[in-house]
């Protein structure tokens, strides 16, 4: 399968904090791959440093081949890098679906009525067609996070990068929203998902890697990578909730 | 799928009310020559003008987060450039209008390269810098009065209109003729492709930049048509009062300070609040002005009010207690068999 996503060696540091310590991870098309960390290992800032709202202090990204060093975050997600962000950043006064229809006119840079015709397509799909015309800034934290992942998909991602997307919802929530993810790798979109809820991720990643202290100190079949002694020391019981 | 039972309108029976409303408010206004005393024309033109303003400020601040402190530098620049280019080379004045304009537009592009490197309070301190760099520059231009400014020459006025009723009323018909012009371009925008991106701006900077909207390139073409707007907006102001100074030109309080108050009374980021805003200005100053003084701290206890109990603005509040809007802006879906 092609590489979607390479990173090679790629560093970052808050001043003296390292958060990134020559990163290499290579992703195929097709591929889910979840990333594992404790607090503060670095997931995030790595998923900004993909999108292009962080700049990498070394090393390369590589997206479908080419080094994406220096395009701006708007020319990343145009060329099919999505983001679902830890906490939800939906456009506050506009309605779902205006927000659904920016995602669509830009990300996949269409025409407005065909980004209507896409935004009401994924309203349905992510099951939000209810709150079509309410303010966004006013959704529940479950309708936020959907919103979250829609306008992602609006964009129309073939790597759609997760950030903790099932972390606050309930048992119920929380099924349906894998449920849509799973659609959408079905589809054919690549994955890349941070998450602590074990058991959401498991259920649809077939690769996870963990990050602590600014390096990958596992990769490989989920079940394997959670039972490896230095994992399990990292996480002390965090497993236990899952 | 469902998604044939589901459709996209604008209009909502509020905005159906509104176009109705406005469409008679502007055949009132048209009409305002034949039956309106110079006096009244004198007002009229003057809230033409800070309605344009406000809602030039409101498209720059409220949409696209350039919060410009130095939009003066635009409405002295239009007034320099219609002195000069009329008095100075003959050109009729109601056609410099449009000429300064496009100086202004054009002359904004280097000045944004230098501003938008500036984020938030840095931009907006650029901003009045980069104005009174312009005031000082109008002080050196010795053939335009220094200093101490200029006078229109009498013939020029008069190339206007004869009499000064005439004059008034040419004025009134071109601020009128600018100030739809202005709205109807900033409506237009806004629900274009354009618009759609500079709300999003509006609303989440971060995530419009996640979502694809390119944000330098959307707060350039604001920050360009505004200027051309502002420009066009300063020469007609000067035309008006037929005298120019660096320090009346130039000046923050009439033309920055005195806006901002309006947007933010009427609601930063909508439509209609800065209308309303500029609205309200007047209707104080025309019943308050008497008192001297005490004009000013009304007016000052009036901004801090608002913005503690509705820092939306006053068209903001209308706006969430009854979920109403004048102009068919916002998308809505709704069920098919219904429309």
């Amino acid at each position: 399968m092609p590489v979607v996503l390479a990173l090679r060696k790629v560093s970052k540091s808050f001043g003296a904090i390292v958060i990134a310590n020559e990163l290499d991870l290579v992703v195929e098309q097709g591929e889910a791959v979840g990333i594992l960390g404790p607090n503060g290992a670095g997931k995030t800032t790595l998923l900004g440093l993909i999108t292009g709202t962080l700049t990498p202090g070394g090393g390369r990204i590589e997206y479908e081949g080419r080094d994406i060093a220096g395009l701006t975050p708007e020319r990343r997600c145009q060329l099919g890098i999505a983001r679902a962000f830890q906490v939800p950043q939906p456009f506050g006064d506009m309605t779902v679906f205006e927000n659904l229809a920016v995602a669509a006119c830009f990300g996949a840079n269409v025409s407005q009525r065909e980004a209507h015709r896409r935004s009401l397509n994924i309203l349905e799909q992510c099951g939000l067609a209810d709150q079509a015309n309410e303010a966004a800034g006013r959704l529940t934290l479950l309708n936020r996070k959907r919103l979250e992942l829609a306008r992602a998909l609006a964009t129309d991602p073939r790597l759609l990068l997760l950030d903790e997307i099932a972390g606050g919802l309930t048992e119920h929530e929380c099924r349906d929203l894998v449920a849509l993810i799973k659609q959408v790798h079905a589809a054919g979109v690549t994955i890349v998902w941070i998450e602590h809820v074990l058991h959401a991720l498991l259920s649809v990643v077939a690769r996870a890697v963990v990050l602590y202290q600014g390096r990958f100190i596992a990769d490989g079949d989920p079940h394997d990578v959670i039972k490896s002694p230095k994992v399990a020391e990292i996480y002390m019981g965090i497993e236990a909730d899952a | 799928m469902t998604v044939a039972a589901l459709t996209i309108v604008r209009a909502t029976p509020s905005t159906r009310l509104g176009l109705v409303f406005i469409a008679s408010l502007v055949a009132g206004l048209l009409s305002a020559p034949l039956w309106a005393t110079t006096d009244a024309l004198r007002l009229l033109i003057d809230i033409f003008l800070y309605v344009a303003l406000a809602c030039l400020w409101n498209f720059l601040a409220g949409y696209a987060g350039l919060v410009s402190v130095g939009q003066q530098a635009f409405v002295g620049l239009g007034g320099y450039g219609l002195f000069a280019l009329s008095a100075k080379a003959g050109i009729p004045p109601l056609l410099c209008v449009p000429i300064v304009g496009l100086a202004a537009a054009l002359l904004s592009i280097p000045i944004a390269g230098l501003l938008f490197r500036l984020r938030g309070a840095y931009f907006a301190i650029g901003s009045w810098v980069v104005a009174e760099v312009f005031r000082l520059s109008a002080i050196l231009l010795t053939p335009l009065g220094g200093g101490s400014g200029m006078s229109l020459p009498a013939r020029i006025a008069q190339s206007v209109g004869r009499a000064p009723h005439d004059r008034f009323v040419a004025v009134y018909w071109t601020a009128l003729a600018l100030l739809l012009g202005i709205l109807v371009i900033i409506f237009l925008a806004l629900r274009s492709r354009t618009g759609l991106a500079l709300t999003a701006i509006r609303d989440n900077e971060l995530a419009a930049r996640s979502n694809g909207v390119n944000v330098g390139r959307t707060k350039l073409i604001v920050y360009v048509a505004t200027a051309f707007g502002t420009a066009m907006i300063g020469a007609l102001i000067f035309l008006q009062r037929l005298r120019i100074s660096p320090d009346a030109a130039f000046s923050v309080n009439d033309w920055t300070a005195l806006v901002i108050f309006m947007v933010v009374i009427g609601g930063l980021g909508s439509f209609e609040g800065p209308i309303l805003g500029a609205l309200i200005y007047f209707l104080l100053r025309e019943t308050l002005a008497n008192l001297g003084p005490t004009y000013l701290m009304v007016l000052g206890a009036v901004a801090i009010l608002v913005m503690l109990l509705a820092p939306r603005g006053l068209w903001g509040l209308v706006r969430s207690r009854w979920q109403i809007q004048l102009l068919p802006l916002q998308l809505r879906v709704i069920p098919l068999t219904k429309h």
